[in-house]
């Protein structure tokens, strides 16, 4: 086909946006991940997972203030790769590892219950893979999810 | 987000429709702040119309049932989705909260504790 919008061996698909590191911008990005996962055919049972994902790494970067000032942006880009869907978000505030964070304590009460590292257990726990590096002065995290077929979630549980 | 709310008997039923997460959350707290501010003791938070949530929306189910349980009163769940449940579950959050799967046993429940 002479048309490049409907090449014959597409290279991966992928969508970039910056957004401001506010709230706005993140509702940005997360109506951003929805569109291209109903672009390309992830329905809202496939896709829910990476949504929560990125609402939780951005809600992080925005809420503690270790990203940019308000004035800086957030990048995210979303591609779908060979792995899955993956979700890179780069920001250009301070050195900052969320996976280095003590995992929760989910055995607690009610009256005990703090929600602090709740976030980053979810993405851990939701997605296949998730990467940090520090790269050119930019924080990089990477998360990765094959949406399974409908079905038990058997893998996983043995 | 839209939230829909009425009362069954002394029940106050919250069912809130779409996504709960950082750019949502808010509007479900000022709700539920309201709502308990009025004296609302027994309340159902039905589940039915909420695509997922994500930490912040747990958060937010935290307050609202420490300050319930402070006052003797009593947060019922119901309807959860599979993303609902999913979180929920992930977070450890099912023990800490009662739930039923639908909206008539979780109004009984509420209403039984009065």
């Amino acid at each position: 086909m002479a048309g490049s919008s409907t090449p014959t061996m597409p290279s991966t698909p992928r969508v970039t946006v910056r957004v401001a590191a506010s709230p706005d911008g993140i509702a940005a990005a997360a109506d951003g991940l929805a569109r291209f996962q109903a672009d390309h055919g992830i329905d809202r049972a496939a896709g829910w997972p990476v949504r929560v994902a990125l609402d939780e790494i951005l809600s992080n970067i925005v809420r503690h203030g270790r990203g940019p000032g308000p004035g800086d942006s957030i990048e995210v880009t979303v591609a779908l790769t060979a792995d899955g869907l993956q979700v890179t978000v780069a920001d250009e505030g301070p050195e900052f590892d969320p996976l280095q964070l003590p995992e929760p304590d989910l055995a607690s009460s009610l009256d005990e219950r703090r929600p602090g590292g709740l976030g980053v257990h979810l993405v851990r726990r939701l997605m296949d893979r998730v990467e940090y590096a520090r790269l050119g002065g930019r924080n990089h995290l990477v998360i990765t999810y094959r949406a399974r077929p409908p079905g038990p979630p058997d893998r996983g549980r043995e | 987000m839209d939230i829909h709310q009425h009362h069954q008997g002394r029940v106050l039923i919250v069912a809130p429709a779409g996504r709960i997460d950082s750019t949502t959350s808010d509007a479900l707290e000022q709700a539920l702040t309201k709502a308990l501010d009025a004296g609302e003791r027994q309340l159902v938070l039905d589940f039915e119309g909420v695509a997922y949530i994500s930490s912040v929306g747990l958060r937010v189910l935290l307050v609202a049932a420490k300050r319930l349980r402070v006052n003797g009163g009593t947060l019922v769940l119901c309807a959860m989705g599979d993303a609902v449940r999913q979180v929920f579950d992930l977070a450890g959050f099912l023990p800490l909260f009662t739930v039923e799967p639908a909206r008539e046993p979780a109004v009984a429940r509420c209403a039984s504790t009065a």
